[in-house]
């Protein structure tokens, strides 16, 4: 029975979750969530409501293990991204590299565990964290100016 | 462009689009421009061929008494070409001296004044530090320094910083990562410090350069070079900046960079010396230089457009070490700039530029290495089409500052044969037939004596002058009062004992490269590393049979040639001695406690050198490079910085199960199982898989968790 079936009889998906799924279910989470230097459990409940949800809604074969890590990965990654875009009003959220821009200024604001509780809550107003994250943003280089740097010969004079 | 300035007939350079020099009115006050280029040049270089002349009809006269055998020419040929070497060196040095002594700005010949800038900085400048396996902890303390200095200035907001990293060593390369992060917060400076790693380090320094003059470069009008180890003032570079501003056809700017910071006893005679008769020859250097002055590599200013138009490096035809890419850049780029019609200049007044030197001889000599082999590939440099003359000369000088030593060791060889030649001749008072006159043998010690003396005069002459001048001078307390005179007479003592040691290096170095030898690209030792006597006994080895084979030579030949030789045979004999003693840390602070070789700095620091010497304290003096991949397994921060730092892409598929090989060996057997390049490799691609085994999730890894710590 694919998950495509159950939600179309109505059931929901948490309630045929096996305990294997479950576990696989908790360990994602709390992987992305230590990457964030979290150990918050409203945090976790809510990265794994919105893991069971990208399972449910999405239909693959059960018992591929690593499938389902990559759907889970990519799941919380994007629960991640778009919550990010949300905090900070920018849509560019997704990226690797903003990405990581991101969860390194997560870190640094969050060093006293402040923004802990507010990590993937949709319904607060997260403009005081968004100014601590702008605060906290790395810029590894200045904007892109590309040229070409000539190579000189030995034979004739330089132009 | 100003003809007063130089002679030469150069084409105005185009000035940077949209730089500062487009419509303003430049400060007068700071023109780098002076009278008598030409006349200066004719003084210098007559006099330094009369004084060459004179010293090889000496030498010719002396040795050619009675008759001039071939080796005796042998010996006159190379004493010319090393004493026309040393001549140079000496008119340069006295016209330091006679700058110094009357506080004469060495380029426009007037009265000595502290540069007086008219409002702020127009220009956008950066200041760029390429690296290459470089102590962290060193480099981003010299940063924070110089970075804190400039903001002292207040004119911070026209300066960026960029560590350019081509880092090899993996736990280096992390460790780079959280100093940058550790300086940008620290300083407030997000947006202000940059970095970027390189992936891959084709070119090695100059490639570094190119690969950021082709990216990031053309956001700046300037671009400010440092090495791994250089610290400035915020007041110098902005001099600098300023200089470049209201010079618009300066390419280069070269502030002369002054050693310091290192306790041994070998690097403080070196840094007091080059304190005390370092801005002599500077001096003397930027006055008949002028606009056609060398770049070092380091501490000196750069006009990006410039140096982007015109100092793209050709690669010279052939294998290395003398073909293939150009190692000693830095000659080469201020060759192309004056062949571009750029002038480089030499500023000997900027100060607050300083640099550290190696610890000791043998690090010395290692650097000298590589820096050989650079330098020997200029040989084809000299003769190739378009350079100026003056440019020529700087690859002569170059070529020269390796190539003298084998010319020396030679001259002493041929004396030596020609010596052991003539005790085997028997004299004969009738060299003609049938005369009724003998020809007397004829005494010539005195002319020797003025020829020992006038060589030796010139080559420590100035050298005296500087110590004596500073001696006389208002701030000796600086240099330790009176015992400057003793710190300059056991430095003399010691270079003399240095100077055979050397040759014999610089001789060997010069024989490698020739045969077709290279050495590897390492970063220098930058700490106070003490040379253990073993190791010293074991460079030196073949040095000390060679001092002994050639004493006992010169005691059959004759004991008077012996004792003439004898400083020489001093110096190769004791050089394992001088090499560990002289890196003794303990004897350099005692050196330091006597008030011997004392520099200004360390009687009154100035402020960049005191927070140089703060931040290096609050590091712990070093030893923060931990276990990059393990810190990144750790630390969730470091883990989510190397992410972010890498560039976006993805690896191909014989990568991606390259590095799902590794992964998989990390897991069973732990990071000690790792090697330097397979570490590289997963360090060099997006750390998802690190988050998972940071987990615990990763199958193997919850098994056995402890074999990743």
């Amino acid at each position: 029975m694919t998950d495509l079936t159950i939600a179309s009889q109505g059931f929901s998906y948490a309630s045929f979750e096996s305990a294997a799924m479950t576990r696989l279910i908790e360990d994602t989470a709390h992987a992305w969530l230590r990457s964030f230097g979290l150990t918050n459990a409203s945090a976790k409940q809510r990265l794994v409501t919105a893991l069971r949800d990208a399972l449910a809604q999405d239909s693959f074969a059960a018992n591929d293990r690593t499938n389902m890590q990559d759907l889970l990965d990519q799941a919380a990654h994007d629960t991640i991204g778009g919550w990010f875009a949300q905090v900070t009003g920018q849509h560019d959220c997704y990226g690797s590299g903003k990405f990581s821009m991101l969860r390194c200024a997560f870190l640094s604001a969050n060093r006293d565990g402040i923004w802990s509780e507010h990590f993937l809550d949709q319904t607060r107003t997260h403009h005081d964290l968004a100014i601590a994250l702008s605060v906290q943003m790395m810029l590894p280089t200045p904007s892109l100016k590309s040229c070409e740097m000539p190579r000189q010969t030995l034979e004739r004079r330089a132009s | 462009m100003n003809r007063i300035s130089d002679p030469q007939n150069d084409p105005t350079p185009d000035h940077p689009k949209g730089s500062p020099d487009d419509a303003v009115a430049y400060d007068p006050a700071v023109r780098l421009r002076g009278p008598g280029v030409g006349a200066r040049r004719f003084f210098l270089f007559g006099a330094s061929l009369a004084a060459t002349v004179y010293a090889a009809w000496l030498m010719a006269d002396v040795l050619g008494a009675d008759q001039l055998t071939i080796m005796e020419m042998v010996v006159v040929a190379f004493f010319s070409i090393n004493f026309a070497w040393i001549s140079l060196s000496f008119f340069t040095g006295i016209v330091g001296l006679i700058l110094r002594g009357l506080k004469l700005d060495a380029i426009t010949l007037k009265r000595l004044k502290p540069i007086a800038r008219k409002g702020p900085l127009r220009s956008k400048n950066v200041v760029v530090i390429p690296v290459y396996n470089e102590d962290p902890n060193r480099v981003f303390a010299g940063l924070r320094a110089s970075y804190e200095s400039l903001a002292a200035t207040g004119e911070i907001d026209a300066f960026d910083f960029f560590v350019l990293s081509d880092t090899r060593d993996p736990d280096i390369w992390i460790a780079e990562e959280m100093a940058w992060a550790k300086a940008c917060t620290d300083l407030n400076a997000r947006g202000k410090i940059f970095f970027r790693r390189r992936a891959e380090n084709t070119e090695r320094k100059s490639g570094n350069l190119k690969e950021f003059c082709e990216t990031y470069a053309a956001n700046y009008d300037h671009m400010i070079v440092f090495d791994a180890d250089s610290v400035m003032s915020g007041d110098a570079m902005v001099n600098m900046a300023y200089l470049m501003e209201n010079n618009p056809d300066a390419g280069i700017v070269q502030s002369p960079p002054q050693p310091t910071g290192r306790q041994t006893l070998f690097a403080r005679i070196l840094q007091f010396i080059s304190r005390v008769h370092g801005p002599t020859m500077s001096a003397g250097l930027s006055f008949w230089c002028m606009g056609s002055s060398n770049y070092w590599g380091h501490n000196a200013i750069i006009r990006v457009k410039a140096f982007i138009e015109c100092c793209g490096l050709p690669v010279l035809s052939g294998k290395p070490p003398m073909g293939g890419h150009i190692l000693s850049h830095d000659f080469v780029e201020a060759a192309f700039m004056r062949k571009a019609g750029w002038r480089c200049w030499l500023i000997p007044q900027l100060e607050g530029s300083w640099e550290e030197l190696p610890p000791n001889l043998i690090d010395f000599a290692i650097r000298d290495r590589r820096w050989c082999q650079g330098n020997m590939q200029h040989a084809r440099l000299m003769v190739a089409d378009g350079f100026k003359p003056l440019s020529r000369l700087h690859f002569f000088m170059g070529v020269m500052s390796f190539a003298s030593s084998p010319l020396w060791l030679l001259l002493l060889l041929s004396s030596t044969i020609a010596t052991l030649q003539n005790t085997q001749l028997t004299y004969s008072f009738f060299p003609g037939h049938f005369t009724m006159f003998p020809q007397w043998p004829v005494d010539r010690s005195f002319e020797m004596l003025v020829l020992l003396i006038f060589t030796i005069g010139m080559l420590v002459l100035p050298k005296i002058i500087s110590i004596l001048m500073v001696c006389l001078g208002r701030d000796r307390k600086q240099y330790g009062g009176v015992m400057v005179l003793m710190s300059g007479l056991l430095e003399t003592l010691y270079s003399a004992l240095q100077a055979p040691i050397m040759m014999m290096l610089h001789a060997q170095f010069v024989f490698s490269v020739l045969t077709g030898n290279q050495v590897g690209w390492d970063a220098q030792e930058r700490d106070d590393a003490g040379v253990p006597f073993r190791a010293a006994l074991k460079t030196h080895r073949t040095i000390i049979v060679i001092g002994l084979i050639w004493g006992a030579i010169a005691v059959f030949v004759d004991t008077a040639f012996f004792w003439w030789l004898s400083p020489i045979l001093a110096g190769l004999v004791l050089s394992p001695w001088l090499t560990h003693y002289s890196s003794n840390l303990a004897i350099g602070k005692a050196a330091r406690r006597m008030k011997l070789f004392v520099t200004p700095e360390e009687y009154d620091s100035p402020e960049e050198l005191r927070a140089l010497e703060r931040i290096t304290a609050e590091n712990g003096g070093g030893g923060d490079v931990k276990d990059g991949l393990l810190r990144l397994i750790e630390d969730p921060y470091a883990n989510a910085l190397h992410s972010a730092l890498l560039p976006a892409r993805k690896p191909d598929a014989r990568t991606a199960i390259e590095i799902g090989i590794i992964y998989e060996k990390l897991a069973r057997l732990g990071i000690e199982s790792l090697t330097r390049d397979e570490k590289l490799l997963i360090l060099s691609w997006p750390v998802k898989p690190l988050d998972q085994i940071m987990a615990g999730r990763d199958a193997s890894a919850e098994k056995s968790p402890d074999v990743l710590s």
